[in-house]
């Protein structure tokens, strides 16, 4: 299996797509850094407090989740998109394992992309925060957790991309619900429809709120890891079941 | 012993019957052309051999297993087929690293296959600005990773200029030398007809026919073309003697099932003059075409 994971982690480092989104990720990261601590404590804008390392490592989550589904998905759907589906199973006809390992690898790669983004932010926040007049309490447990709610909530967006990606098994189509879905707004408008605002907590996005903005609303992040994994493996594991049985013609 | 076994193989599409009840096998050491016109069911065939395709009943097995509950694939099977592809981005080199890796081969076959199918000087370069024929190499370069004591090759000349099929058939020349079993599909005989033992010929998702090669290039040799100014007479004379006798244009003949000397006796035994004749050796397209009802399908 670990060969299996290793494998996927090539397919993805050794096409140009995903370096590019890996690259603007980290882009995107330095360039909210930037307008945040820019905007702060300006007319209308709140000022920077104790707490603002905490904050500025949970800005970037829209982009880096994004970006983690984005891999996630072609690192599924690419597969019957360029035809590699034909040599992976080749390899490995198990496929059931195939997408475990899929499921893995996107994990780790949400990882990875989530601690590259921090190491963004502390570069650009370290040196800038105290030239604003703010301490940067480093041993905060609460950076930590922010760090990890971050993390965990970056990389089960690639799991969530790896099952839509075997849902669809076309890329476009896999693409397009998975940015309406967690990224378009449909959220706020199912929650605003219903006239439950206490609904949107249980949905991914609001998953992905309690992880990478912890408040009142949100649930406990244990909680929100939690709901989020279950729509990522829930569409995994009904997305692999088509991946398993369908016919490679 | 038998290498590879199709027994009672199905598969439909929907409505489409694309393989019927194919039964057929493949003696370890075999070099098998795996023939049919296009749309004969040949890829679905080695797709469901493959374990791509799932059977509507039947099965197929490579050394007695199913290719799924094969221990090592990669070792044991290798396979090149039409419609596996390449990711357009990555280089040759970085596809079959990827390929290692999964099947956990050392990375050193990976230069050493690149060598085998002369796509050393391309290793780097991404496979979307390769040709044809270079990506036939690549996928011949996949399959081989392995050191796979069978290969089933899909069309593997599709794409090769006159050049890359010489060095095609020195290939499974060489692969057959060692003692491997290949089993390779074609919709043109003359293509595989200087390196297989035998072939298996399909149409329609049937069998048509399962024979060593020799007895096909025997079974080729039998048509006698006579020029006759008294055709019916000569018919007469050799349909009686057993032969099958078909008018080909006026006062043409063509006769199977009988040597040229003995139609030569028929026709001196019955006072009938001869303008011409001649034994030809239909070639084996025609043998083919006449096996797998002949239209010749250029689709």
């Amino acid at each position: 299996m670990t060969s299996l994971v290793h494998a996927e982690l090539l397919k993805l480092w050794t096409t140009r797509t995903a370096r590019i989104v890996l690259v603007l990720a980290a882009a995107g990261t330095a360039a909210l850094t930037v307008v945040v601590l820019t905007l702060a404590g300006r007319p209308g804008q709140p000022a920077l407090g104790d707490d603002a390392l905490r904050q500025l490592v949970g800005v970037p989550n829209g982009p880096l989740t994004v970006a983690a589904l984005i891999l996630g998905i072609l690192g599924m759907a690419g597969e019957f998109r360029h035809g590699t589906a034909t040599p992976t199973f080749l390899v490995t006809p198990v496929r059931g394992r195939v997408v475990a390992a899929k499921l893995a690898a996107s994990a780790l790669a949400g990882l990875a992309v989530a601690l590259v983004a921090t190491a963004v932010v502390l570069a650009i926040a370290l040196p800038w925060l105290p030239a604003k007049g703010v301490q940067v309490p480093l041993a905060d447990p609460g950076l930590a957790a922010r760090v990890g709610g971050l993390a965990a909530a970056v990389g089960l967006s690639g799991v969530l991309g790896t099952g839509l990606g075997a849902l669809f098994r076309n890329q476009f189509a896999a693409l397009v619900a998975g940015l309406l879905l967690w990224q378009g707004g449909i959220e706020d408008l199912v929650v605003g429809t219903l006239g439950r605002p206490g609904l949107g907590r249980w949905l991914p996005q609001g998953a992905t709120a309690a992880l990478t903005a912890p408040g009142d609303t949100t649930l406990a992040m244990w909680a929100g890891a939690l709901v989020l994994a279950a729509y990522g493996l829930t569409l995994a594991v009904t997305g692999g079941r088509l991946v398993v049985s369908r016919d490679l013609t | 012993m038998a290498a590879i076994t199709v027994h009672g193989l199905t598969k439909r599409f929907g409505d489409v019957l694309a393989v019927d009840r194919l039964s057929f096998q493949v003696d370890e050491g075999t070099v098998a052309g795996f023939l049919g016109p296009n749309g004969a069911g040949k890829t679905t065939t080695l797709r469901m051999l493959l374990g791509l395709v799932a059977p509507t009943s039947g099965t197929a097995t490579v050394a007695g297993r199913r290719y799924r509950d094969l221990p090592d694939p990669a070792r044991r099977v290798g396979a090149v087929l039409e419609a596996s592809g390449f990711h357009p981005g990555r280089s040759a080199r970085d596809h079959l690293r990827i390929q290692a890796t999964a099947a956990g081969l050392p990375q050193a076959r990976v230069d050493q296959v690149l060598e085998q199918t002369g796509l050393a000087a391309a290793a780097r370069r991404r496979v979307g600005g390769f040709s044809l024929g270079m990506r036939q190499r690549l996928g011949l370069a996949a399959a081989l990773l392995g050191d796979p004591e069978v290969l089933i090759l899909d069309e593997p000349a599709n794409g090769l200029d006159p050049e890359g099929v010489h060095w095609l058939r020195g290939l499974v020349r060489g692969l057959a030398a060692d003692g491997r079993t290949v089993l390779v599909s074609s919709h043109l005989l003359a293509e595989v007809a200087q390196t297989v033992d035998q072939v298996v010929i399909i149409d329609k998702g049937r069998l048509v026919t399962q024979a060593a090669m020799a007895e096909l290039t025997a079974g080729a040799d039998r048509t006698v073309r006579v020029r006759t100014p008294q055709p019916e007479a000569l018919r007469d004379l050799l349909v009686a003697r057993g032969a099958t006798v078909s008018v080909d244009g006026p006062g043409q003949l063509s006769v199977g099932g009988v040597t040229a000397e003995q139609v030569g006796q028929a026709a001196a035994a019955g006072g009938v003059v001869l303008h011409e004749m001649r034994f030809e050796r239909s070639n084996l397209e025609d043998v083919f075409l006449e096996l797998t009802g002949g239209k010749g399908d250029p689709s």
